[in-house]
């Protein structure tokens, strides 16, 4: 079974923003809500570096293991997905989240929050797949057509890639070869001192 | 009722073997748990081995709630509390408590008897309760929540001295000056505040942070007084006291900051990240001058002793860990298998430590000396993660309301009031429970079509300005399910007034 992952290309993100908007429109997210952002650190400055943030799917999840209603779980593919009817939108994931993945439309009751809203990796949640309850809740369900999340399908320097994490490691790998040492993932020097960045 | 041995002994083995497993377990230990589970073995029968009768089927069918047990009790465990537990702080001379929780409220407790006991229950919040703090001389209180809202509290009487109000999202944070006379905060909106506790009124708003705030405390800098804030947006800053102007960006960590104390009158910040990193800053260079080994979690919880021997974190993972503050080795660890901490505070000068998670209760866990077993006070699944060998209905009850509500009579102080005999009943009328206006003021009735509008409308729609989280259900098949079991769960069910005398009483149980 694929373990899906993304992976941002520092060199190659230009900064358009064409996967917060395609994401943003394929799955009619509402007013608010943005389950992908473009960081730019450094920006004007040598060194400037963008890349593409959402959640990222990890395998420990941190939001996992701080839901006090247990909605957020792992799919058999590694996409971490979470069930809006569960959700009371408590806030607690966002605490855990280092990737500020979970986003809370400031509706309703309880301190003014919705129910939590992420990036599902282009896989829907836990309602029938392509229903139109499903759409409704979580967006389209991508990967039960067979394809891969539009954010990395609509980005134009493919900057930033998903799907089984061998063969975006694979393609990674072979990009860091061919442009030279010292070429890999930004911020590596930093979570690991001495190494080249 | 017969329960299965080998249950009650991984229930006890697990902590151990992942002890083992860290290398952070004495031999003996070892040895003295195979005596111990030897005996465990030998003594099963109608107990679940907790010195509790195992539930019915049908208790545990109708009911799901995590009852105190005596072995919490024996071990000092805060019970009372009706959801996950965010704030715990301990008064001087470790004879009082306060904690606050995801059920609105806030606990004052007396931690000097054994089991500790509940003096007030506080549950006049819109909101969870985030952060409690007692104010020097522990007459009085304070305590923020997720309606963005400070309370100031007079213990004795359980009333409420003033409601501060300004923040426009939930307060995860709040510290006092060393005189009690200010208090600021930490929100989501962005922002900190300073209020005045003398005055009455708000002080300055601290705005610069690009992202929520977790942490805010007073402390000082070059002999002078000043505010301290960290977010998530990676940064820690400074900001004039009296102005509220930003005087400097301290320390950037890049990942976000949940948790911040400044040591030694404010020569070091500590502080705890969401990448598990932890660090201590000195403010005025601005530099890094310990970096403690990375947790695997973020850490969600910080606490000092009062004499600031000891600083101890909390993990998502369920990690605790002690370091000295001397030279910052760590000279404890904990490991909760079923996390994660939410709120940590020291007793005895730093030889227990209280802490919160997603638990009705507080643990008690003795760190110096260690003692040889240390059994597990949590239980997995917990009543709302449950998922096992359920009806439709009744799963719909454990997994989206039981967090909130019982079926009983006792109402076991959570967040919304119990469903025992709601059908029939008038919205907002339940004796007991501290109901919004908006739920008083109805004219609705509970029935079988009352409650189905409810999770078609949702209640932002259909109890407007009441407590009740947005909580839909979209599907007839699932909505219907849910409601035949309640029609049958809430009449069924025995009452059970009487079955935990510990608990707090609502504050209208009194008026």
């Amino acid at each position: 079974m694929a373990r899906m992952k993304f992976l941002c290309d520092a060199e190659r993100c230009i900064e358009c923003n064409a996967c917060v908007t395609a994401c943003k429109n394929e799955h009619e997210v509402p007013w608010g809500i943005n389950r992908r952002r473009v960081v730019t650190i450094n920006d004007g400055k040598p060194g400037e570096r963008s890349i593409s943030v959402a959640c990222m799917h990890c395998s420990d999840a941190p939001c996992i293991a701080v839901c006090p209603v247990d909605c957020i779980y792992n799919t058999e593919e590694g996409v971490v997905l979470h069930s809006k009817d569960l959700c009371i939108g408590c806030g607690y994931c966002f605490y855990a989240c280092p990737f500020g993945a979970p986003q809370f439309p400031a509706v309703g009751n309880f301190g003014s929050r919705g129910k939590m809203d992420k990036c599902t990796f282009c896989a829907g949640g836990p309602d029938v797949d392509n229903s139109a309850e499903e759409y409704r809740k979580y967006g389209r369900n991508r990967l039960a057509e067979g394809k891969l999340p539009l954010c990395a399908e609509m980005c134009a320097t493919k900057a930033l890639l998903a799907g089984d994490g061998d063969v975006v490691s694979d393609i990674y790998r072979e990009r860091v070869v061919s442009r030279g040492f010292g070429s890999g993932a930004w911020g590596w020097g930093r979570a690991y001192p001495g190494a080249p960045s | 009722m017969m329960f299965c041995p080998t249950e009650i002994c991984l229930d006890r083995i697990y902590p151990i073997l992942r002890r083992i497993q860290t290398g952070t377990v004495r031999p003996s230990i070892v040895a003295g748990y195979a005596l111990f589970a030897f005996v465990a073995l030998a003594s099963v029968g109608a107990t679940d081995g907790y010195g509790q009768d195992k539930p019915t089927g049908a208790e545990k069918s109708a009911d799901a709630k995590s009852t105190p047990n005596e072995n919490q009790e024996a071990h000092a465990n805060l019970v009372g509390h009706g959801g996950p537990v965010k704030s715990v702080v301990i008064g001087q001379e470790s004879k009082r408590a306060l904690t606050g929780s995801f059920d609105y409220s806030m606990i004052y407790w007396d931690i000097s008897v054994k089991p500790p006991k509940i003096l007030s229950r506080i549950d006049d919040h819109n909101g969870a309760v985030n952060v409690v703090r007692f104010l020097p001389g522990g007459k009085r209180a304070i305590s923020a929540d997720d309606d963005g809202k400070v309370s100031l509290w007079d213990l004795k009487t359980g009333k409420r001295l003033h409601l501060f109000e300004g923040h426009t999202a939930k307060i995860v944070d709040l510290s006092l000056s060393s005189d009690g006379a200010f208090a600021v905060t930490a929100s989501w909106d962005r922002t900190a505040r300073i209020w005045h506790l003398k005055s009455l009124k708000p002080g300055p708003i601290l705005k610069g942070h690009h992202g929520p705030v977790n942490a805010s405390l007073f402390s000082k800098f070059e002999g002078r007084s000043v505010v301290y804030s960290a977010s998530y947006d990676g940064t820690i800053r400074r900001w004039n006291f009296q102005t509220g102007a930003l005087e400097n960006i301290v320390y950037r960590h890049g990942w976000g900051i949940n948790v911040l104390k400044a040591l030694k009158d404010g020569a070091q910040l500590v502080f705890g990240s969401l990448n598990g990193a932890r660090g201590v800053v000195n403010p005025a260079k601005g530099t890094l001058i310990k970096n403690f080994p990375r947790l695997e979690n973020p850490v969600l919880a910080m606490a000092t002793d009062p004499n600031e021997l000891f600083v101890a974190f909390g993990s998502a993972g369920g990690k605790v860990q002690v370091y000295t503050t001397s030279n910052f080795t760590l000279v404890e660890e904990l490991q909760d298998p079923y996390g994660p901490i939410f709120s940590l505070a020291f007793a005895k000068y730093g030889v227990q430590i209280y802490y919160g998670g997603l638990d009705d209760f507080v643990i008690r866990w003795q760190v110096s000396p260690r003692k040889p077993f240390e059994s597990l006070s949590s239980r997995y699944p917990r009543r709302f993660q449950r998922s096992e060998n359920l009806s439709l209905g009744e799963r719909q009850f454990a997994r989206k309301c039981s967090i909130c509500h019982t079926l009983n009579s006792d109402g076991a102080n959570r967040a919304g009031p119990t469903l025992f005999g709601v059908f029939g009943r008038r919205a907002g009328t339940l004796p007991g429970y501290s109901y919004s206006s908006a739920l008083k003021n109805s004219d609705i009735v509970w029935s079988e079509q009352t409650i189905k509008q409810l999770f078609e409308e949702g209640p932002e729609h259909f109890t407007p300005g009441s407590k009740m989280p947005l909580q839909k259900i979209a599907n007839a098949k699932i909505r219907d399910a849910l409601i035949e079991f309640l029609k049958e769960a809430t009449i069924a069910t025995a009452p059970k007034d009487s079955a935990n005398t510990n608990r707090g009483r609502r504050n209208n149980d009194k008026k």
